[in-house]
């Protein structure tokens, strides 16, 4: 199954926007989108159908997870699975209330909330994160209650 | 109808139909609690549109356009359409097929000489008497006595083309044994050698060929 130039142009903003569910900033998202567009371009030919978006989302993860380690400081670390660093002394990031906000959620929230926040339906963000309609509900539903609650 | 989060936050997000709308806007009015929810709702949602909605519409950066645009372009490349897990398969298969053309070349090549020399072999009348009752062709020449004989072969017939190339016919001496090799054509080979072909009547050895490689060497060969 091959998919087209359009098709991978069109999902770079969604990738973009599910990259900085795991960064500080749009410019370290914008790394692993690149990396995520190479390696989906290497593995065409494992591209079995269905939502391209699906598969490049799981391309990332995989990624994120490859550089966890390399990128740590980068990347957002997830209070569920590990202690939270501080970067309070790291100028090289402007931190606004969002990212502070997002850091203190897990990672499933931050998830869905940027691609709600991107614009997605949810039906959308089930198709892109490949899980149930039901599921993106009670998740965001929760995700934004703990939002407002950490931002206030 | 419960009223349940997810329902306040699809009423908040406009993901209910008409008539679902209409109950849950009466149940979320005559519930504080529901309208609290409500409120911070809508609130997340301003935020997280702020705060990424304008991704939506941002163009992708260059590099990340660039790096998809590299991609199909090298896809104009017929090798690229070759899957990577095929490529050391076909270039082990195109190998082998060099190597089997290039062994077919060499067996047309011999096939060529061998009908060059056939019609002339046919006119060729041989010499002396082929019925002859030479004992050699009695003897066992197997093992040492073959390789011994065809030393003396190679080593006598050398000798005597060097003398009378144009004889056509050598009696070697192999022991007390004396045998002729009558000549039964001459020819050029592929590497523009002139050579001549003797029928012997030595067991195990039916012609020798002798290509004349300078004025003092020979090229001898048997055909078993």
């Amino acid at each position: 199954m091959k998919f087209t130039e359009e098709e991978v142009i069109t999902i770079i903003g969604e990738l973009r926007v599910f990259a900085r569910s795991r960064c500080r900033n749009q410019h370290d998202a914008d790394d692993f989108v690149q990396k995520t567009l190479v390696r989906m371009l290497e593995s065409e030919h494992l591209f079995r159908g269905g939502k391209l978006i699906a598969w490049a989302i799981t391309i990332m993860k995989n990624i994120i997870i490859d550089d966890a380690r390399s990128m740590r400081g980068k990347i957002f670390t997830d209070i569920d699975e590990e202690s939270i660093s501080s970067y309070e002394d790291d100028t090289t990031f402007k931190i606004n209330d969002m990212n502070d906000a997002l850091q203190q959620l897990t990672k499933k929230c931050r998830e869905v909330l940027v691609l709600f926040g991107f614009g997605h339906t949810y039906e959308e963000i089930s198709i892109s994160l490949n899980i149930e309609k039901g599921t993106v509900m009670s998740r965001l539903s929760r995700c934004r209650q703990h939002l407002i609650q950490v931002m206030s | 109808m419960k009223l349940t989060d997810e329902l306040i936050m699809a009423f908040v997000d406009g993901d209910l139909d008409f008539h679902e709308y209409q109950t849950v806007a009466k149940m979320i009015d005559n519930d504080e609690a529901a309208l609290k929810k409500a409120e911070a709702y809508k609130k997340s949602k301003k935020l997280l549109h702020n705060e990424f909605g304008h991704l939506r519409n941002q163009k992708p950066p260059k590099f990340l356009t660039d790096t998809v645009h590299k991609h199909f372009k090298k896809k104009t490349n017929i090798l690229y359409f070759i899957p990577r897990e095929h490529i050391q398969s076909m270039a082990a298969t195109l190998f082998i097929g060099l190597f089997i053309g290039i062994f077919l070349m060499d067996l047309t090549q011999g096939s060529k000489e061998k009908l060059l020399l056939e019609p002339t072999a046919k006119h060729v009348s041989p010499l002396g008497n082929t019925n002859d009752k030479h004992s050699l062709l009695s003897l066992n020449l197997d093992g040492f006595k073959t390789g011994f004989t065809r030393l003396v072969l190679i080593t006598e017939l050398t000798e005597k083309l060097q003398d009378s190339p144009n004889a056509q016919r050598y009696n070697i001496s192999i022991g007390e044994e004396k045998f002729p090799l009558l000549l039964a054509t001459n020819f050029t080979d592929s590497k523009n050698r002139q050579c001549k072909i003797f029928n012997s009547k030595i067991k195990g050895i039916h012609f020798i060929s002798a290509c004349q490689i300078d004025s003092e060497q020979w090229d001898i060969k048997f055909v078993e």
